[in-house]
């Protein structure tokens, strides 16, 4: 089975933006004219990122809806899902996978019952990672952006409690940096994630850091931002898909 | 030639209903709707096993499906709206609506091989009606069990996860795809579009 390419669309109200360590965004463009572009280009996925969600628990499903319907590749959604219904909504307009973030950290029994309503496939553990300055430890990102009480194999043994499907593994820190994967964090996750799908997203710059993840770990998917939306290093904006195929 | 697709409270109703949209006449239609001008219902599918049965037996369904049939009408089940038509999942514990005999069963991981099975896969089929072999999305923990898959009668999509898995089905009007055509591309659109011709086709 191939591999999955797949194209992360940062939402900040309705605009598309991509930013740096989820920080300072940049305006990209019309979020429902890049998903009908990567549509078109058949990607394997496209994961929509609301980037307030998570601090304002406020999902515009109005808009959602919108980009639902320039779709006929898989879509998944993360930000700001704090209650059953949310769920239901997505998944009713034609979300397939709903990502869970801090509602994992907080009310895990909520995401439980997704899972045995949606089934483990369509929720997805969605894990933002903050790298501590000095000691280089690694903890789950709280909604203000800073370390939580949760290291990552806290954060992740929590998700497969809850019965989540999928994990994504995001390197916030490395978010639009073009530094490529991080070999210390990919070291640093448990063994029973093989037996998951997982992406990885965060630092992935160019088509050889692409390659990086898929030749040296056992990602099944990676999330693509600045590759997609610039031509170069946070400059020129250019909706694109690579023509990369993995197996 | 009419499309509905039916609202039974669970599954991406609007994507199969957008993308019908694209080459026939198609509808959302409620289980309590009259649904005597439609050729061909089709359940679409995200969700749980024993959700999706609680669902379909809360709304009628085995009485209703059962009737649409008898009176020539078609079926497509997507994915757990596929797996609702069986007769039992290792995912739960209430009985399917037994329109077709077999069962489902937990995928086993293996390395390079994690479960769900989430990703695009190639299916291909030897006896399938108007099937163009190609890749499409999968996303599911549980499969037709083997013994289903060699079962008589059945026209058959097959695809490889490892070991070979079971894509789909047609058999007596009814089709089952654990794949999402309605989330494959082009492919995805090809394979519905061709279904609805065959509908069409087989119409009296």
């Amino acid at each position: 089975m191939k591999k999955r390419l797949i194209p992360v669309l940062q939402l900040n109200g309705r605009k598309l933006v991509k930013t740096r360590d989820l920080r300072d965004p940049i305006y990209i463009g019309d979020p429902i004219n890049a998903c009908r572009i990567f549509s078109e280009k058949n990607a394997s996925e496209i994961l929509l990122c609301n980037i307030k969600g998570s601090k304002d628990r406020i999902i515009d499903f109005e808009h959602l809806e919108e980009i639902c319907s320039e779709s006929f590749v898989p879509l998944a959604y993360i930000g700001g899902v704090s209650q059953i219904t949310d769920f239901d909504r997505l998944f009713g307009m034609g979300i397939e996978k709903v990502g869970v973030d801090q509602l994992l950290l907080t009310k895990p029994e909520i995401v439980e019952d997704a899972v045995r309503k949606y089934g483990s496939s369509s929720v997805m553990a969605s894990i933002t990672v903050q790298k501590t300055r000095f000691r280089g430890n690694y903890f789950a990102r709280s909604v203000n952006n800073v370390a939580s009480k949760f290291e990552l194999s806290d954060a992740l043994n929590i998700a497969k409690d809850a019965g989540c499907g999928e994990f994504v593994i995001h390197a916030s820190y490395n978010e639009g940096t073009y530094r490529g994967i991080d070999d210390v964090l990919v070291s640093r996750l448990p063994l029973w994630l093989n037996n998951y799908p997982v992406t990885y997203m965060g630092g992935i710059g160019s088509e050889s850091d692409v390659g990086d993840v898929f030749e040296s770990t056992f990602f099944t998917g990676v999330g693509l931002g600045s590759l997609c939306v610039f031509s170069g290093q946070r400059s020129g904006i250019l909706v694109r898909y690579p023509n990369l195929s993995y197996s | 030639m009419k499309v509905g697709v039916l609202d039974y409270g669970i599954g991406n109703v609007k994507s199969v209903y957008r993308l019908c949209k694209k080459f026939s006449s198609v509808q959302i239609v409620g289980p309590q709707d009259p649904w005597e001008d439609y050729n061909l219902i089709i359940l679409p599918g995200v969700g749980s096993f024993d959700h999706a049965v609680q669902l379909t037996n809360a709304s009628n369904l085995q009485a209703q499906l059962p009737l649409h049939l008898s009176k020539g009408g078609f079926i497509l089940g997507i994915c757990v709206g596929m797996q609702v038509l069986l007769e039992s999942s290792e995912e739960g514990v209430l009985p399917g609506l037994a329109l077709v005999e077999g069962c489902l069963k937990k995928l086993t991981s293996s390395p390079g091989y994690p479960v769900p099975h989430m990703g695009w896969s190639e299916v291909s089929t030897t006896d399938f009606p108007f099937f163009v072999e190609g890749e499409f999305y999968f996303t599911h923990s549980y499969a037709l069990s083997k013994e289903t898959f060699d079962a008589d009668g059945y026209q058959t999509l097959k695809s490889t996860y490892h070991d070979d898995i079971f894509a789909g089905f047609f058999r007596d009007n009814i089709f089952g795809v654990q794949f999402h055509p309605e989330k494959s591309g082009t492919n995805g659109r090809d394979f519905l579009e061709n279904i609805i011709n065959y509908v069409d086709g087989s119409a009296l």
